[in-house]
């Protein structure tokens, strides 16, 4: 095998820089959220901000709730007007800084059950999850 | 808009040589707005505790106003859920005609001339305010029950009317209906009654079934979940609407989202303060849709949270769901303070775009298409359908003359460093006085750069008129630039209006005060304004007058022109 085809292969298994292709791939199931690890292109410079894309599924009146691994609180999805049989569209959350440690995040993703339960995301629910950089510009 | 800039003629002088000079006119641009008719107070505030007074009394009238009238409460809520953009960019700019009109039909109703929609600021207070679970402020209310009582109830009372007014719908509004996927008048109602025409699996011999989640009616005892006594919005919820949350909201710079999904490129997005582009307002979001910060996580979680949507501890996963969660939620009065507060962040975003003298429309190539989406279901303050509209009328407050009470977001604004506006050479023509009336010889091209961009101003005028005083009590002016010299009646939708400029009680002359003030007021973007422009070669004359906007001849005292 040509080492071009070999690197072709490559850029497909290995994650594309800040986006994940979808959680399955490297998201695991930890206890009541799938858990993943995304990492951003390079590490935020002056003026840029992270945010994650999420793209969601049919949930209905579902919810998906995002955390950082140590239990921080990044948003909450809650799709409205979306007709039933409909998938919910994508989210922009935005990140903050502190939930960053150098270009990692590690995400936890997962539906509230009654009770104040919850349970791990499913991959038909979230269908795709990217760590993006933005920078807007506006001279900060 | 409560600031005004204000200074003397002699500071403005000293400033403007400073080289913030230009840095610090151009980020209160935005200021110089003249002082709104009506003023939207927080709800938390005396004004906005005095205006939900009306707004009950306006709720009672509309609920007793028979099912025909298109002003019957249900029946204004039935706008919405058969117009209302979600998931797009022209979710602001619906909601705030929709809001205007309202706003409109609550005067009305409420005998009140001065009503103007209180707005609930989550960010500060993140639950619903007491207040609102007052009498008819709450749908759960006993005034709602012989409408609401059930399905049958309601079906029984506003079906027969809404069918006879599909019956007269015009083909255009029919086929904007057909987009959102409504082709009968019966499709429209399976999204009120939850009536999936399709079996369920396993029972291919029934007709159909009732799906929960696609139920827009609520009945009245769960028309709301949260309560007087638990009125707080959840964590996460809390969490959505948090002041880190909506200033990340107001922090893009572009109008509308744009996302390229299926290339393979490490930011395939550029995040925009609007949901992205769709080619109608009507377009359902689903997969391809991306939601602005505030639209996805505020606006959503809110109206979710109060209407009973799975919230967090007790989540009601099937249902039933109370009005605010989904296309019927303005029968919830909540419903418009919410989008209030939602109209007031676009507000803030918007100056604060100017303040940076950044755009603060869509791009020359999507503005078009954005202006001219046809509105063809608002009901006006009279009871009337207003008939075809397009977005470009409700882009600005001034279509229906408020302003906002500053609330949470304000500080975002001017608080940047400048990008554009300090890299452009400054230049600044004063005019020559002449009664009181000035000339100023302006560069025919810096008009052109001018009156060519589709939404940065470049030319502004710095206008000083006297304070009022006793003998001259006249508190507003308006702007007016190359209007013939015997013009009267010159209204805000003429071309040589400029804007108005006013002062408040505590502007009043006071001894130690000088007896004048400067004013920022962007020149009109019309080429009537500057009659020579054409036929001119390096030069034109302007002519600027500042006039009593009772009537009466112009008092300005001197101007000057700047371009940016
Ligand atoms: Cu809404």
């Amino acid at each position: 095998m040509s080492v071009l085809a070999l690197s072709v292969i490559l850029a497909f298994v290995t994650p594309q820089a800040g986006s994940t292709p979808a959680p399955t791939a490297q998201s695991r199931q930890a206890g009541d959220a799938r858990e993943m690890t995304l990492t951003l292109p390079h590490a935020l410079r002056k003026g840029e901000t992270a945010w994650l894309l999420v793209t969601v599924g049919m949930i209905g009146h579902n919810q998906i709730q995002l955390t950082t691994q140590s239990g921080k609180d990044l948003g909450n999805i809650s799709p409205f007007g979306i007709r039933s049989g409909q998938a919910a569209g994508t989210y922009t959350i935005p990140v903050p800084a502190e939930a960053l440690s150098g270009r990692r995040l590690v995400l936890r993703l997962s539906v509230p059950q009654a009770g104040g339960l919850h349970r791990a995301t499913t991959t038909e629910e979230v269908t795709s999850v990217r760590l993006v950089i933005q920078r807007f510009g506006n001279g900060n | 808009m409560s600031i005004y800039f204000e200074t003397t003629r002699r500071d403005f002088l000293k400033t403007s040589l400073a080289t913030a000079g230009t840095a610090a006119l151009s980020r209160h641009l935005a200021l110089a707005q003249a002082p709104a008719k009506y003023r939207r107070y927080s709800v938390t505030s005396q004004q906005g505790q005095k205006a939900l007074v009306s707004y009950a009394k306006a709720i009672q009238a509309m609920l007793n106003l028979p099912a025909d009238h298109p002003q019957n409460w249900f029946r204004n809520a039935f706008v919405h859920l058969m117009d209302c953009p979600h998931g797009n960019w022209w979710f602001y700019v619906w909601h705030r005609g929709y809001l205007g009109y309202f706003e409109q039909t609550i005067r009305t109703m409420s005998g009140d001339p001065n009503f103007a929609m209180p707005y609930w600021d989550w960010s500060d207070l993140a639950q619903i305010p007491d207040s609102m679970f007052n009498d008819v402020l709450t749908p759960v209310a006993s005034a709602y029950e012989r409408y609401t009582k059930d399905l049958q109830t309601f079906t029984a009372f506003i079906q027969p009317s809404l069918k006879n007014y599909w019956g007269k719908l015009s083909p255009a509004q029919i086929q904007q209906l057909n987009i959102r996927g409504y082709k009968t008048f019966d499709d429209m109602w399976n999204d009120v009654s939850g009536w999936t025409p399709t079996p369920m699996t396993g029972h291919l011999s029934h007709p159909g079934h009732f799906n929960p989640e696609n139920t827009a009616f609520a009945p009245t005892p769960i028309a709301r979940y949260l309560t007087l006594q638990n009125p707080q919005l959840s964590d996460s919820v809390k969490k959505n609407v948090s002041k880190g949350t909506v200033y990340s909201g107001l922090e893009p710079t572009n109008f509308a989202t744009t996302y390229y999904q299926h290339i393979p490129i490490a930011n395939p997005i550029k995040i925009g303060f609007n949901s992205s582009t769709t080619a109608s307002h009507n377009t359902a979001p689903s997969k391809g849709t991306v939601f602005s910060t505030l639209e996805g996580l505020p606006h959503n979680s809110t109206h979710n949270y109060i209407g009973g949507g799975a919230g967090e501890g007790s989540p009601i996963p099937n249902g039933p769901w109370g009005n605010m969660t989904n296309n019927l939620s303005p029968v919830d009065p909540i419903f418009f303070l919410h989008h209030s507060n939602m109209d007031r962040l676009w507000d803030v975003w918007t100056r604060k775009q100017q303040a940076l003298n950044l755009p603060y429309l869509p791009n020359s190539q999507q503005l078009p298409s954005y202006e001219k989406e046809p509105f063809l279901f608002y009901v006006d303050g009279n009871g009337k359908q207003v008939g075809p509209s397009i977005a470009k009328e409700y882009i600005s407050m001034s279509r229906f003359g408020y302003d906002y009470e500053p609330g949470y977001g304000e500080e975002i604004i001017g608080k940047r460093n400048l990008v554009l506006a300090a890299k452009h050479p400054t230049a600044s023509v004063e005019g020559l006085m002449k009664g009181n009336a000035a000339t100023l010889t302006l560069s025919a091209a810096a008009i052109k750069t001018h009156l060519d961009s589709d939404t940065a101003t470049s030319l502004f005028a710095l206008v000083t008129v006297p304070r009022p005083t006793e003998n001259s009590p006249n508190r507003e002016f308006d702007v007016l630039v190359g209007a013939p010299a015997d013009a009267t009646n010159i209204t805000a939708d003429s071309p040589y209006y400029a804007g108005k400029v006013a002062f408040f009680c505590g502007m009043m002359h006071m001894s130690g005060m000088t007896d004048e003030a400067t004013f920022i007021v962007p020149l009109p973007k019309r080429k009537e304004a500057f009659a020579n422009l054409s036929a001119a070669a390096g030069n034109v004359a302007v002519t600027i007058r500042a006039v009593p906007s009772g009537g009466g001849a112009s008092v300005l005292r001197a101007v000057t022109v700047q371009s940016l």
